[in-house]
């Protein structure tokens, strides 16, 4: 939440004494005349603490499990499961340093595919983004490759349930049509960068990132223009990581929480990083002036540059704001030369991409407070274990900072075949009488009453259903869906409605594959990646 | 609750801090260049030597001793709210035999519900929930409380998916000492 702690907690005290000492240190040492302070009141803005446990490092533990209270209670609880199972995943193991997660079970380890692939497929597979299976291109002309892991509750989950096959994932609406995902499942779509060169270089631009020895599909691209990939003819390459979606279930909470994390070069240049505008987050830089795009024009007049003087690993410096976080329009204008997309002049093409909610927040470019204080405080668990020499030379991990996290605020109304969005058409606080935030039954409330509460107050407003960031998308993973009204959040993909090939709801896919009927755990697209791998081997025999 | 280590945040701190030095100098600082050494650096990033406050209880995070305290807390919410109405209320509790201890943990644990003809089941078998009838009946089947046929009859609210993952965990994993044996005999409840 923004702005007033909702939670007073001892650390506010620690707060206002660091505030005067540091002022009168300050004042101290800045002014030329301290014999004049005017110390104009000031409103003491409470905050938001959000801490880091100290068992974190440098071997994370698994997530403990309880139901965090819901608003007005303070989200850390929520943030805090998204760092902590960052953590666990990217634990770096072996005598290589390899993230833990390369040693998760995957969709190809899960499930049992009709088609008999070989048993060196790529480890990540995919480069088409989930929406409109759009292609991003880094500034160098190569794709992302992303990659699906699962733990291993998640795995028992399938396997328990007997869900491995085609047929019984189709069918599971109707065979467990009340089947939910138990606490402690996790899932992690993760985005990887290949870097290449001799090893100096290599291991010069790994230096900061987690990174690993992999594999990727071999890309081609038919008469059509359009680009294939071919797990089944895998390259070995290493790869560097940009960022990472961490979704995981919480007791009362089987619709996941939605945490997603991007590299920051803040720890390694000795600087901090608390929030995106403070110029540490390399991958793309955010919106020009710090402004949420305009839900009309969504900044397509807007030709100043994000960022005029930076480049990043997804921008060139200088790039028009109304020409960047576009996709090709079509694949046929990709040029595929090698395994790298070139123009005719072999430079490369990209698509710059920046980040269009600077808070992925649709009603206000304020950082969560909570996410500010637990990126700060992890930042700070990580330089003590590096002072105190706990901290492994191949930890990486706290190169990366929450860009924020999406949950059900009132998972009552998880259900079956609905949209999980604050829209007035489908919110249940407009359909009928609902539970209030206090847990009461109340009346209707009126479309427009709420539809001005949700512009003014967005997740944090009392008639919300969602908590956390209520815009957020991944700028190397929904790099073209992050306009107003395209795919606002997680959850607009990832509900209990039927699924398309696309991976998007029927509703938004009209004449769209569908792959899964409307079910419980619908939200999670593991199973519908699977059914579309399905797809298309079959259409590939 | 795992312990804390506190690490507080200045960031309204050096701010105020930084508002109270423009309105008292002429030199005016607009963070650019603190922002460029590190911002907040000198604040946040020294980690000072020697013991730091620890904390073993954090409200926010969790009001309760331990996970399972929160969740069994939790779950016995649950019962209260859709099960306690007709079985909590003793000699007017709802089965045949009398079901009137979904409140009482122990009592679950070791009573079964026994149907004419059918094999009794436990109400609750800690660490198995979808053999746990109450479960089961609850969140698998979701036969109960009972569908409302007759809109003049009472409302009784059903439990939600998310409450359902409430019981799960609860009776999964916050059980001393694991599944617990079948009684030999046990008393028969109704639901």
């Amino acid at each position: 939440m923004n702005g007033q702690s909702r939670t007073l907690s001892h650390p506010h005290r620690f707060s206002l004494a660091c505030f005067a000492l540091s002022s009168l240190a300050l004042v101290q040492m800045a002014c030329n005349d301290p014999t004049k302070p005017d110390f104009t009141p000031v409103e003491v803005e409470g905050e938001e603490i959000c801490e880091a446990s100290a068992d974190w490092l440098p071997k994370t533990p698994e997530l403990p499990q309880f139901l965090p209270v819901p608003h007005p209670a303070g989200e850390c609880p929520f943030y805090r499961s998204g760092w902590q199972n960052f953590l666990v995943a990217m634990q770096p193991t072996g005598a290589d340093g390899h993230p833990a997660m390369l040693d998760f079970p995957t969709i190809d380890t899960t499930f049992t595919h009709t088609k008999t692939h070989p048993l060196m497929r790529s480890y990540l597979g995919d480069i088409k983004q989930a929406g409109a299976r759009q292609i991003v291109v880094d500034q160098k002309g190569s794709t992302l490759y992303y990659g699906i892991a699962i733990n291993d509750a998640f795995k028992d989950f399938i396997t328990q349930n007997k869900l491995e096959t085609p047929d019984a994932l189709r069918n599971y609406p109707t065979t467990h049509p009340n089947l939910i995902f138990p606490p402690g499942v996790v899932e992690f779509k993760s985005a990887w960068q290949i870097v290449e060169g001799t090893e100096a270089e290599i291991a010069d631009q790994t230096k900061d990132f987690i990174s690993m020895k992999t594999t990727v599909p071999t890309l081609s691209q038919d008469a059509s223009g359009a680009i294939k990939e071919d797990r089944d003819h895998p390259l070995p390459v290493t790869v560097r990581l940009l960022a990472i979606h961490v979704v995981s279930t919480l007791v009362g909470h089987p619709e996941f929480v939605w945490a997603s994390f991007e590299h920051s070069t803040a720890m390694a240049n000795g600087m901090t990083d608390v929030k995106a505008t403070d110029g540490q987050r390399d991958v793309a830089p955010i919106g020009p002036d710090d402004l949420n795009p305009d839900p009309v024009d969504l900044n397509r007049s807007v030709t100043k540059p994000a960022d005029a003087t930076h480049d990043y690993i997804l921008y060139k410096k200088g790039t028009a704001t109304n020409v960047a976080s576009k996709p090709f329009d079509a694949e046929s204008q990709m040029h595929l030369v090698g395994q790298k997309f070139l123009n005719p002049d072999m430079t490369p093409q990209s698509t710059p991409i920046y980040r269009m909610f600077p808070a992925s927040k649709s009603n206000t470019t304020h950082p969560d407070d909570a996410i500010t204080s637990l990126n700060h405080n992890v930042e700070a668990l990580f330089n003590q274990a590096k002072a105190n020499g706990t901290l492994a030379s191949n930890d990486k991990r706290g190169n990366y900072r929450l860009v924020g996290a999406q949950w059900m605020d009132k998972p009552r109304y998880y259900d079956i075949n609905i949209p999980i969005q604050n829209d007035p058409l489908t919110s249940p606080m407009v359909a009928g009488p609902h539970i209030s935030q206090e847990g009461d039954l109340a009346d209707p409330v009126p479309a427009a009453v709420f539809a001005t509460d949700i512009k003014e107050n967005g997740s944090d407003s009392v008639y919300s259903i969602l908590a956390g960031e209520d815009r957020m998308s991944s700028t190397a993973m929904e790099s073209f869906t992050q306009a107003p009204g395209a795919f606002n959040n997680c959850f607009t993909c990832h509900n209990t409605q039927a699924i398309t090939a696309n991976g998007v709801p029927l509703l938004k896919d009209a004449g769209g594959i569908k792959l899964l009927d409307p079910g419980l755990l619908n939200v999670s697209h593991i199973l519908s990646q699977f059914l579309l791998e399905e797809y298309e081997d079959a259409q590939n025999p | 609750m795992t312990p804390v280590i506190k690490f507080v945040r200045p960031l309204s701190a050096f701010g105020l801090a930084a508002l109270a030095v423009l309105s008292s100098c002429e030199k005016v600082d607009d963070g650019a260049a603190t922002r460029a050494q590190g911002w907040d650096g000198v604040l946040t990033t020294k980690i000072e030597d020697g013991p730091r406050e620890v904390f073993t209880d954090i409200e926010e995070t969790m009001p309760a001793a331990s996970p399972c305290a929160k969740t069994a807390a939790d779950a016995h919410a649950i019962l209260k709210a859709n099960c306690g109405i007709c079985h909590d209320i003793g000699a007017a509790s709802s089965g045949v035999p009398r079901f009137d201890f979904v409140m009482d943990d122990e009592q679950l644990k070791v009573k079964t519900w026994e149907r004419m003809g059918q094999a009794a089941e436990r109400f609750l078998i800690p660490g198995d929930p979808d053999k746990s009838v109450i479960y089961e009946r609850a969140a698998i089947s979701r036969n109960m409380p009972p569908v409302q046929g007759d809109p003049q009859q009472p409302y009784y609210p059903r439990v939600t998916y998310s409450e359902a993952s409430v019981l799960r965990e609860w009776i999964l994993n916050c059980f001393e000492g694991g599944p617990v044996a079948a009684p030999s005999t046990g008393s028969a409840g109704g639901g």
